[in-house]
């Protein structure tokens, strides 16, 4: 990438937002100093039914955010860097612009080597498999879903059409559009930080749950209510929230299609200087 | 009914429109009815999330209960994908 680039608007955008992840994570961290216990500690399994039905969730999220924001981190950037490697041109490096960017041979439109189930449910099996990972990550904060899985299954979709059609697969997520989502993906993931670094002076502290009693109830209120539950259990009937936690498996799911969908596009179409419009889906 | 209980389903219609509008090609109107056919017979096989009640199951018939984010996200894809065009 030219550094020029990052010149005007956009780079101004970036270095604001980087300046207030950067001060909110290091102030975050230097508070937790003398206030984490090693291991399952009496603290998380106190609180930790309070703030959201599904306790992978809880455990995941709330309890583990800083470290899933850095794999998610890990995760984009390591797509973006396979791109990199396999196709060259997607960053247009002065050095590789004189050369062909690798790409693979086209895959040929053979539906005349597919069975005839697999000519007939083979698009409806993607549509379905793109469902079932929206599914997955709608119901992340009362079952055993999450946005990681939902990425997966969502690419899988993606894999399997290329799989039966080759070049003209109806799934057609662009690299535009890929890295675009994962970008969303993980700025979002980092953002929805914020509120709760602005109410309670913690990074990625859960303002819809708030178990600590730390933010105004209007900003309680407003992550917490559209995902409030009642909890019919033995013990009587309990109103739970997961607060932000669906929205970061939103965003975490966003994150995933864009890094695994960048790596399956590489590999399977290759990069091109041609325009978007000409290639999209591999054509 | 808690607002829980909606907002999936009402995700789920978006975020299946954002993808619908990613889908290429012509969606014939026999695979539209397979696909909606298969993600009711999917939602009720799923059955609701745990500590919901499905908004179309649950509270008509105890025991019965349907994933509505799946029939949600199917809706939303066709209607992305109606957006889009062919």
């Amino acid at each position: 990438m030219d550094p020029s680039e990052l010149r005007g608007k956009r780079g101004i955008i970036a270095v604001i937002a980087l300046l207030i992840i950067g001060v909110g994570l290091m102030s975050s961290l230097e508070k937790l100093a003398g206030n984490v216990n090693p291991g399952i500690s009496r603290i998380y399994n106190i609180l930790a039914y309070l703030v959201a039905p599904n306790n992978l969730s809880t455990w995941v999220y709330d309890w583990r955010g800083f470290d899933t924001l850095i794999e998610t981190a890990v995760i984009y950037v390591g797509a973006v860097v396979s791109a990199l490697v396999i196709g060259r041109g997607v960053v247009q490096m002065k050095h590789f612009s004189q050369e062909a960017p690798v790409s693979s041979p086209p895959l040929e439109y053979r539906t005349e080597s597919l069975t005839v189930i697999l000519r007939l449910f083979g698009l409806p099996a993607a549509i379905l498999l793109l469902s079932y990972g929206i599914m997955v990550v709608t119901g992340s904060s009362t079952s055993g879903g999450g946005g990681f899985q939902c990425g997966v299954i969502m690419t899988s979709a993606y894999l399997l059409a290329a799989i039966f059609y080759g070049k003209e697969n109806p799934i057609r997520f662009g690299k535009r559009f890929l890295v675009g989502i994962g970008a969303v993906g993980l700025g979002g993931y980092a953002l929805l930080g914020l509120p709760g670094f602005l109410a309670s002076g913690y990074w990625q502290y859960n303002v819809g749950a708030d178990v600590w009693n730390l933010v105004s109830p209007t900003l309680h209120s407003i992550f917490g209510d559209p995902f409030r539950l009642a909890l019919h259990l033995q013990e009587g009937v309990f109103y739970s929230t997961p607060g932000i936690v669906p929205l970061i498996n939103i965003a975490e799911a966003f994150n995933v299609i864009g890094a695994i969908g960048l790596i399956y596009f590489a590999f399977l179409y290759g990069w091109s200087e041609q325009p978007e419009d000409q290639e999209k889906g591999g054509k | 009914m808690m607002l829980g209980e909606i907002t999936p389903f009402i995700i789920s219609i978006v975020l299946g429109i954002l993808f619908g509008t990613q889908l290429s090609g012509k969606i014939s109107k026999g695979t539209t009815i397979l696909v909606i056919i298969f993600s009711i017979v999917g939602a009720l096989l799923f059955g609701a999330f745990m500590f919901t009640y499905s908004i179309y199951g649950g509270y008509i018939m105890p025991g019965l209960g349907f994933a509505t984010p799946l029939i949600g996200a199917t809706i939303g894809i066709l209607i992305g994908k109606a957006l889009k065009g062919d």
